[in-house]
């Protein structure tokens, strides 16, 4: 039993050793981008590129480690290096500005509201209480209002619509749009 | 920023160092690069290289220092190092471009895209290069390391 637990183990355990496999595969230095396979000429052109743009877009550290432009000279009629160096461009770009990123606590910023849920009468520095649109709450038929009057009253401005009121004021007591939830503990209050 | 410019390779042929550096000051001068080096530099392609007939004895006059080692009395050399320009334009256009957003935004000073807002003198300041909290920050690991 104990025999068939240790081939059952060992069929596990080297399943994964994807690495036995890829072993002669190049690595992009201090990344975890592999060189494509292709002719040497090809993987010049890749890594090449991909130094290109580490450099241009990495943070110091990746400046400290690639030397900078890479583009050689003696290949500049060459297409397959070309053709190389463009595609190891583009994808080390996309995997450079990803991956360096600004500082934790930069997020750690008190007074940005952007991702959080608020009230509309408060967002934007008072968007609507006090703010440029002030005016379409208190003047009936101006601005916002005036724009969703319309869809109440129709163009007559009189006659009845399917909306019994304008929908713009379709919230609850403490000035929500558009049936807008309100939990009262939104942004820290 | 002659920094940026000691990126070319040195064993280019002279249209290859000439297109490489006139694609790199013409990258410094986008947007990327926001108003500081938009004020410095700017666009400058030339367009008799780029022509599908270029005057060569134009542009050997305009270009005495620069192209100086080219012999002009052989046509297949002056194509060579004009097709040279032409190619490795783009190349350093888009390196030096890439470049300075990318110390730009280390310095945590990226340009705003037009109409996003106006340039801040305030905000920005040499020492900035010094800051932790723009892009690049050292102390943190990428994951990549």
């Amino acid at each position: 039993m104990k025999k068939i637990f240790l081939i059952i183990f060992l069929i596990i355990t080297s399943a994964s050793c994807q690495w036995i496999k890829d072993s002669g595969t190049p690595f992009f230095s201090m990344m975890n981008i592999k060189i494509p396979p292709g002719t040497p000429t090809f993987q010049k052109g890749f890594r090449d590129g991909c130094e290109n743009i580490v450099y241009a877009r990495g943070n110091p550290l990746y400046r400290a480690k690639y030397k900078g432009f890479r583009f050689d000279p003696k290949m500049i009629g060459n297409s397959e290096y070309r053709f190389g160096h463009s595609r190891g461009q583009s994808f080390c770009f996309m995997h450079v500005i990803s991956n360096v990123h600004n500082s934790a606590d930069n997020y750690l910023n008190y007074y940005d509201p952007t991702m959080m849920a608020q009230n509309y009468n408060t967002v934007g520095d008072g968007l609507f209480d006090g703010g440029v649109f002030s005016q379409s709450l208190t003047t009936p038929g101006n601005g916002i209002d005036g724009i969703f009057d319309v869809l109440q009253k129709g163009g007559g401005g009189t006659t009845g619509s399917t909306f019994s009121s304008n929908p713009f004021w379709a919230g609850g007591s403490v000035g929500q749009f558009f049936g807008q939830g309100y939990s009262g503990s939104y942004y820290g209050q | 920023m002659g920094w940026i410019f000691k990126n070319i390779p040195k064993d280019g042929t002279p249209g290859y160092k000439l297109g490489w550096i006139h694609g790199c000051e013409s990258g410094l001068g986008t947007q990327f690069g926001g108003a500081i080096y938009q004020s410095f530099y700017t666009w400058k392609r030339d367009p008799d290289i780029a022509s599908s007939n270029p005057d060569y004895n134009k542009i050997r006059k305009r270009y005495k220092k620069e192209l100086k080692d080219i012999n002009w009395n052989n046509v297949a050399e002056i194509k060579k190092n004009l097709n040279d320009y032409n190619t490795v334009f783009w190349m350093g256009h888009y390196f030096c471009r890439q470049t300075i957003i990318g110390t730009l935004k280390t310095a945590d000073m990226a340009p705003p895209v037009a109409d996003e807002e106006r340039y801040d003198p305030m905000a920005h300041s040499l020492g900035n290069i010094f800051k932790m909290t723009g892009i690049g920050d050292t102390r943190i690991g990428t994951g990549l390391w």
